[in-house]
């Protein structure tokens, strides 16, 4: 077992010490900082950007990017948090309750420094836990029969799109309705051609860049083109010397790391809740548990690094089930599978036998990674500053650029420049009556698989439809999926949603 | 121009938003299970055929919109969601005018449409730097894509080299 983990780690080293993979590995969390250190431009816009780079990558490369990417983004987002008050992503809402007071009361070097410790260290346990689980899951997992891949992939959408969002009625619609755009193209099994209305440019199916970037990048920039006026820098002077913690702050903030990193951890292996769930919930608790509670808000130190902690163990653990099962819990997991798939590389537990040094590489890219965004994000801390002084006029068009020129250089069809049109218009829209748009990514890239799933369960079954609920794993899912399901119709129907939604936009 | 006042004649928009949203949901449900079960075959249960799915998916996406028509809607979501014409406008348009251009009319032509099209969606930079932000874009994308990435796009219109 140790000397299996050893050799493991040896040959994820071996293929993530390439010059090539190191390169893309840098480039992508370097990337994901700077995207996300600019306010408007959250993890799925970048990562949305900048995929159609990855497209003409070999796909190690392509996910180690990625995933630097989105954990940069992750390490940014607090930057602007702390020197703004505005959040760069929406995970890092919760490191403006104290660490812009602190920044405000000029000590805004320490919030920076410890934010980013706060983040390795989150980062780190989370790794440490997908090194460990992911191989049993897997080994676990190759017994599943197809009934239990579609209960799985049932629950994991459920849940998804019912717990975090306003209304889980609008969330399951969504995911529906992904799904149905994830059915569009030639059918696996006769070659039926649904829902393609002519195009033959979309008998592959709809492009999934086209549709993440219309969905997450055009509406998002719709949505934020006017309102980002009249920010504030309130950075002071940042210096070196400026950013060593007391030795009390140090003190008081390594049981809220580990506290932390613990919530993070639980949390982001679960589908549909993550990061920012998980940083509101470390925030409470240390609320709780401190001695004098009064302090937070006022920018205690602790309600800092154990919110960051926790966003970052979280983002690390989200790969235990996406990597393990192929059922991705965030719509930036299925973006990553989706790369995959891209890459004709089947997700699933099959994975990690078949492409051991795709995993282990990808995993020890991440220590790469959380180690160099702890170097480059301190000395940095002065270009980012610099960069959050660019008008978002200036910004937006940029992305737009990148946008279209990027969807085009993947398939050169210009219909995928006008999918982008068409997905980007429903996505704001959607977006104007209350519907999450993250369920329908995720109903995009795993729809495909659960009709997959399911017709060869009705093959095997001979036409049975209790096949779905004949062993344990699928009985479990599938009432768990009801229950939630049930609650979150109960919950919309008294005005669950209000609260949750009014208690979030307060943060802001 | 808010939302509200294009639907709140009818009475409480609270209400009607969401009316609306059901009525939409339910309109794509029917949409698609009468495109599937008229289009594909449906099979058997023994043998799924490629309608099978999609009617399901259909049906259940119907009855939901049905709940999501009676849904009380959260107050919070009216006050901070406004439809912005400007905005929505100008980047359509941009869009759509870089899908025109892109085969024919090249990289540079097609970006340069794009970022100034599109940067009418705020009103706070001058025409004089839409232009310049245009140009400088267009470079740029012609280096990252073309030069750095390798790709082989038309630069420029047909016609004229």
């Amino acid at each position: 077992m140790l000397s299996e983990l050893i050799n493991n780690i040896a040959l994820g080293l071996d293929t993530a010490l390439t010059p090539a993979n190191l390169f893309y590995c840098f480039a992508g969390v370097f990337l994901g900082t700077l995207l996300g250190v600019i306010p408007g431009i959250g993890v799925l816009v970048s990562i949305s950007l900048l995929f159609p780079i990855t497209f003409h990558l070999e796909p190690t490369a392509a996910l180690v990017m990625l995933a630097g990417i989105f954990y940069g983004t992750t390490y940014g987002g607090s930057t602007a948090a702390i020197l703004l008050n505005v959040p760069g992503t929406p995970s890092a809402a919760v490191a403006c309750l104290d660490g812009y007071p602190m920044a405000r009361s000029g000590r805004g070097g320490v919030a920076l420094l410890m934010t980013t410790v706060a983040s390795f260290v989150g980062g780190s346990i989370g790794i440490i836990l997908l090194m460990l689980f992911s191989p049993l899951i897997a080994t676990y997992a190759l017994e599943f029969g197809a009934p239990d891949y579609f209960a799985l992939m049932v629950l994991g959408l459920v849940a998804a799109s019912s717990i975090s969002q306003g209304s889980a009625l609008k969330g399951i619609a969504m995911v529906i309705i992904g799904i149905l755009c994830g059915l569009v193209g030639a059918d696996v099994y006769t070659g039926a051609m649904r829902f393609t209305f002519g195009y033959t440019e979309l008998f592959d199916g709809i492009s999934i860049v086209a549709f993440a970037m219309g969905i997450f990048g055009v509406s998002e920039i719709i949505a934020t083109v006017n309102q980002s006026q009249g920010r504030q820098l309130d950075s002071g002077k940042i210096t070196f010397r400026s950013m060593v913690p007391s030795r009390n702050e140090a003190r008081r903030s390594v049981l809220p790391m580990l506290r932390g990193s613990g919530v993070g951890a639980f949390f982001g292996a679960l589908p549909g809740t993550g990061g920012l769930i998980a940083a509101f919930m470390s925030y409470a608790i240390e609320k709780r548990v401190s001695k004098n509670p009064e302090r937070f808000g006022h920018g205690a130190i602790e309600g800092i690094t154990a919110p960051e902690s926790s966003n970052n163990a979280a983002d690390q653990t989200a790969f235990i089930p996406t990597l393990s099962l192929g059922i991705p819990g965030t719509p930036t997991m299925a973006i990553l599978l989706g790369v995959l798939i891209v890459h004709g590389i089947q997700p699933g537990p099959m994975l990690l036998s078949d492409e051991p040094a795709l995993f282990w590489g990808l995993v020890m890219s991440f220590w790469i990674g959380n180690l160099l965004l702890l170097i480059l994000n301190i000395p940095l801390i002065g270009l980012w500053i610099r960069l959050l002084k660019i008008p978002y006029d200036f910004l937006f068009p940029a992305v737009l650029m990148f946008v279209c020129l990027g969807v085009y250089s993947t398939s050169l069809s210009s219909l995928d420049v006008w999918l982008v049109l068409l997905f980007g218009s429903v996505g704001y829209i959607t977006r104007l009556f209350g519907f999450p748009a993250a369920p329908l990514i995720l109903g995009f890239v795993l729809g495909p698989m659960m009709e997959e799933h399911f017709r060869r369960a009705l093959l095997i079954s001979s036409g049975d439809f209790s096949a779905f609920v004949s062993s344990p794993i699928s009985v479990v899912c599938i009432s768990l999926s009801a229950i939630i399901f049930v609650y979150g119709i109960w919950g919309s129907f008294r005005r669950r949603g209000q609260d949750m939604a009014s208690s979030q936009m307060t943060i802001k | 121009m808010p939302l509200e006042s294009i639907v709140i004649e009818v009475g409480d928009m609270v209400v009607q938003r969401n009316v609306l949203a059901g009525i939409a949901v339910i309109a794509i449900g029917i949409a698609v299970v009468t495109y599937s079960t008229g289009q594909f075959s449906m099979g058997s249960v023994r043998r799924p055929g490629p309608a099978m799915f999609p009617t399901i998916l259909g049906a259940v996406l119907t009855v939901i919109g049905a709940f999501i028509a009676l849904e009380k809607s959260s107050a919070h979501y009216q006050d901070k969601m406004t439809f912005d014409f400007r905005p929505f406008i100008a980047i359509m348009l941009g869009i759509g005018s870089f899908a025109l251009l892109i085969r024919n009319g090249g990289v540079a032509v097609a970006i340069f449409a794009l970022v100034f099209i599109s940067s009418f969606a705020q009103s706070r930079t001058s025409v004089a730097q839409r232009f310049v932000l245009s140009i400088a874009l267009s470079a740029f994308g012609i280096v990252i894509f073309n030069g750095l990435l390798g790709l082989r796009l038309r630069v420029i219109p047909t016609g004229i080299w």
